[in-house]
């Protein structure tokens, strides 16, 4: 019985001890208080004279440096490395030559040249093995003789990997050449050319930029004329990285999707600026400080985009049929500007629709949006931006149209004209006849027919199917005009 | 209780296996613990090891004997200067030099602050595993300091590569014997505050006294050593019994576990004799700081370890227990094999032994009185 209350009195009594322990803590907190506050404050590095003799080295493991001049290429650092990350080579004057490599500053004749070191610290071990050897004191960890150099750093880190790793050697060719080191320049390339191959083999390949959808301009024309060649040619080029001046970060978000959006639709650099000058305004975020950074952007190029097409028209024989249109269709992707997860679903299934029933998409989108009452003023800019858009190529129509009315034979016409995309096939809703329109496409595109002839085989090939019916020969006679 | 439990005419169960691990906190590493249990019951414990493996025994074949003590440093990584410690005694002893008094001070001192830090961690992450959080943030803080006196000594935190066949590589820094006479100062009453915090806490001793009890006779039958093993009341620590460097000239004492809480022997003893010890550590190295004597800390160092044809087996008693580095060498500066005795793996083979009877949440806290290192066990 009294075990039984002992045990109870010792268990609060040892509770009390532990919570009057925190709670004498809590008194002089500022003095043991054990958090430092990181990337405001930092603890010190460890203090300790700096000199190069053992006794007084002072070894806060940071990184490697090496001072290049100084260095005679020994390989001591190399050879002392467990985990081989120092790579060193060096190139010997011939005896006949006069070629100085130098001296160092503890008065060393140096007998070679340093082409080459490298030191890998992301393999790196920081053991502090290499430093020891070193007859010249030339290699240490920063935080070594010459640390006024060096920013002692010890968050020191990168991005890449290929950050981590350092050349050292700053001989140039013409001095390795000098020294006699040719063959070492060759082998040197050829090892890079090698590399660059493998990166080939590899499949690594560039981001291109995807090529702008264009309905195909005659393959004679005298200048194929596509509105982002003529706008990469201009010189005040507009990118997206000019905003990221912009400090307000959500400023910066709207500013950069109304250029890609206004990018997509095609359109030229005073019309985008004035995009984003509008769609900032109408979110309410436009400063004085973003209008000088708009201000200050690139100059747009005079009509660069207009004067082409300008020009295009003018000789008659130019069947541009309908070239501006497409360029300015709306697409599914762009729809992907407006920021309502709900709104942005409803606004694709009403532009899908569209597209099948052929209607005007833009006008369908913001029907569906405001009847789903999600018509807000940034999905309504974006929408607007391509009505601009599409009534702007449709004014150019009729002309296009007049001047393609002024060919006498259409027919000629359209057999010149290269062959269409294989995505127009896509409109095509049963899937049988789909595929089969898809595969005579690929083999006549193999066999190089024109357009009119890759037609006519799916015509042919799909009314032997009986899979042709009035939507599809329609569809395939709009595809032969080129419309 | 568990007697009963047990009983299986009472009712008929099933063995089940349970799998803990690798990625779980309180199996200190990636350490897999297949656990076969009856109900809640431990019948048997396969500890599955392997996953920290790095091919440590074969580097060494490839490497010099300099080479070697920055990859003995990343075997156990919470006492480093214990492992470069035992490797370079070890091939002084192939080698055959005489080391100047002042090296040999030093590296004691820098070994028992080195033990401090270990056994810090141990405490802290053994309180953490039986549910007390504070202590361990205590202990934490408290081995930060230690840290900090070795990247003022070393430039490096955690993996030293400090203590070289044939000496040191630095000297001390300036002002770092007053600043370690300063952290003692510091250190001795939060050892008092870590007793009254967690040692003689009534939940922590009901959670681990008379919990996992190693007899002697086991923990020797498998070659258990060092805090583990004294935790038993076996009385071994080659400090002592095989005195290696200048252990002899200190006047310290073994601490070993009396069954002050429960039986001789359970996780409370092995717990308690790493607290005590951290105060014998603190011992040595003021007795240290007293005597250590002037002079060239790398007047022994080789210019280049060539050891003559021969082999060696060195000991040390490191904060786990009893490390030995075997090393076969045919004459050239590479060596030709090197195996390493590592205390924590034997320590851990003895966990499905003394662990039969107990439920899995015992497992966490006799697990945790073994204090392994899974750097050390897979190397």
């Amino acid at each position: 019985m009294s075990e039984y209350f002992n045990n109870i009195f010792y268990g609060v009594k040892s509770f009390l001890t532990g919570m009057k322990l925190t709670l004498s803590h809590f008194k002089n907190k500022k003095e043991l208080v054990a958090t430092l506050q990181y990337p405001h404050e930092k603890w010190p590095v460890p203090e300790r004279n700096i000199g190069f003799d053992h006794a007084e080295y002072n070894l806060i493991r940071s990184r490697l440096h090496v001072d290049i001049d100084d260095c005679i290429a020994c390989m001591q650092c190399e050879k002392a490395c467990p985990v081989d990350c120092i790579k060193i080579d060096s190139i010997k004057p011939p005896k006949d030559s006069d070629f100085d490599c130098g001296m160092t500053s503890n008065d060393t004749q140096k007998k070679m040249i340093v082409s080459r070191f490298t030191i890998d610290m992301s393999e790196c071990m920081y053991c502090n093995l290499c430093v020891f050897p070193c007859p010249e004191e030339c290699i240490y960890m920063v935080g070594g003789p010459n640390a006024s150099k060096h920013e002692i750093d010890y968050e020191f880190s990168q991005y890449e990997r290929d950050g981590m790793i350092f050349e050292f050697a700053d001989a140039t060719d013409e001095q390795i050449k000098e020294a006699g080191g040719e063959k070492w320049i060759e082998q040197r390339d050829a090892k890079i050319n090698k590399h660059e191959e493998g990166i080939k083999l590899e499949g690594e390949v560039k981001i291109a930029v995807p090529p702008p959808v264009t309905t195909p301009v005659k393959a004679d024309e005298s200048k194929p004329v596509s509105k982002t060649a003529v706008k990469d040619s201009g010189t005040g080029e507009l990118e997206i990285k000019s905003f990221n001046s912009i400090s307000d970060k959500m400023c910066r978000g709207i500013a950069k999707k109304t250029f890609t959006a206004a990018k997509r639709a095609g359109k030229d650099q005073t019309a985008m600026l004035s995009d984003i000058a509008q769609a900032l305004s109408d979110m309410g975020k436009m400063t004085d400080e973003i209008q000088t950074i708009l201000d200050g952007l690139p100059a747009p190029v005079a009509e660069h985009v207009t004067e082409p097409e300008i020009e295009q028209k003018e000789p008659e024989s130019i069947p541009v049929a309908a070239e501006s249109p497409t360029i300015f269709e709306m697409d599914l992707k762009d729809l992907n500007g407006i920021e309502d997860k709900m709104a942005r679903g409803i606004a694709k299934k009403a532009f899908i629709a569209a597209k099948r029933a052929g209607e005007d998409k833009v006008e369908a989108v913001k029907n569906a949006l405001e009847d789903a009452g999600k018509l807000d003023t940034a999905s309504e800019a974006l929408l607007s931006s391509f009505t601009a858009a599409y009534s702007d190529s449709e004014n150019l129509d009729p002309k296009v149209e007049s001047a393609g009315d002024e060919k006498p034979e259409s027919g000629e016409q359209s057999q010149d004209l290269p062959l269409f995309d294989i995505k127009d096939l896509n409109s095509i809703d049963e899937k049988m006849a789909r595929g089969m329109a898809k595969k005579i496409y690929t083999a006549g595109k193999r066999a190089e027919k024109s357009r009119s002839e890759v037609i006519r085989d799916i015509k042919a090939g799909l009314s032997d199917a009986g899979k042709l019916d009035s939507a599809i020969e329609e569809l395939l006679n709009r595809l032969e005009t080129g419309s | 209780m568990e007697e009963q439990l047990l009983d299986k005419s009472v009712i008929e169960t099933g063995e089940m296996v349970l799998n803990m691990g690798p990625q779980h906190p309180s199996t200190h590493g990636v350490l897999r613990l297949k656990i076969h249990t009856d109900g809640e019951v431990v019948s048997k414990i396969e500890p599955i090891i392997g996953y920290l493996h790095r091919c440590f025994e074969k580097h060494c074949e490839k490497l010099s004997y300099e080479q070697i003590v920055p990859f003995t440093d990343r075997c156990d990584y919470l006492a480093s200067m214990h492992m470069d410690h035992a490797y370079s005694l070890a091939v002084e002893k192939l080698l055959d030099i005489e080391l100047p008094e002042r090296v040999e001070y030093i590296r004691v001192i820098i070994s028992e602050l080195q033990r401090i830090a270990s056994h810090l961690v141990a405490v802290g992450t053994f309180g953490l595993d039986v549910g007390a959080i504070t202590p361990f943030t205590w202990t934490i803080r408290d081995r930060e300091r230690v840290l900090d006196l070795f990247e003022a000594l070393c430039g490096a935190r955690l993996l030293y590569n400090y203590i070289w066949p044939g000496g040191v590589s630095h000297d001390l820094p300036p002002k770092f014997l007053e600043r370690t006479i300063e952290f003692l100062e510091y250190f001795d009453p939060q050892i008092d505050e870590l007793n009254n915090l967690l040692t003689t806490n009534k939940i922590f001793i009901e959670r681990t006294a008379d919990v996992g009890v190693l007899p002697p006779e086991v923990g020797i039958n498998y070659g258990v050593t060092g805090p583990s093993l004294r935790g038993s009341g076996v009385n071994f620590d080659l400090r002592k019994n095989e005195p290696y460097s200048v252990y002899p000239n200190f006047d310290f004492d073994v601490p070993l576990g009396e069954g002050i809480m429960g039986t001789l022997g359970d996780s409370w003893d092995r717990y308690y004799v790493r607290v005590l010890e951290m105060r014998e550590s603190a011992k040595i190295i003021r007795q240290a700081i007293e005597q250590l004597p002037d002079g060239d800390v790398h007047a022994a160092l080789p210019k280049k370890v060539r050891p003559n044809a021969g082999e060696v087996y060195g000991r040390y008693e490191s904060a786990r227990g009893d490390v030995g580095f075997y090393i076969i060498s045919n004459g050239k500066n590479i060596p030709l094999r090197v195996k390493m005795r590592s205390p924590a793996f034997c320590n851990l083979s003895v966990l499905s032994e003394i662990s039969e009877g107990w439920m899995i949440s015992d497992i966490i806290a006799i697990l945790g009185s073994l204090d392994i290192v899974l750097g050390e066990i897979d190397r």
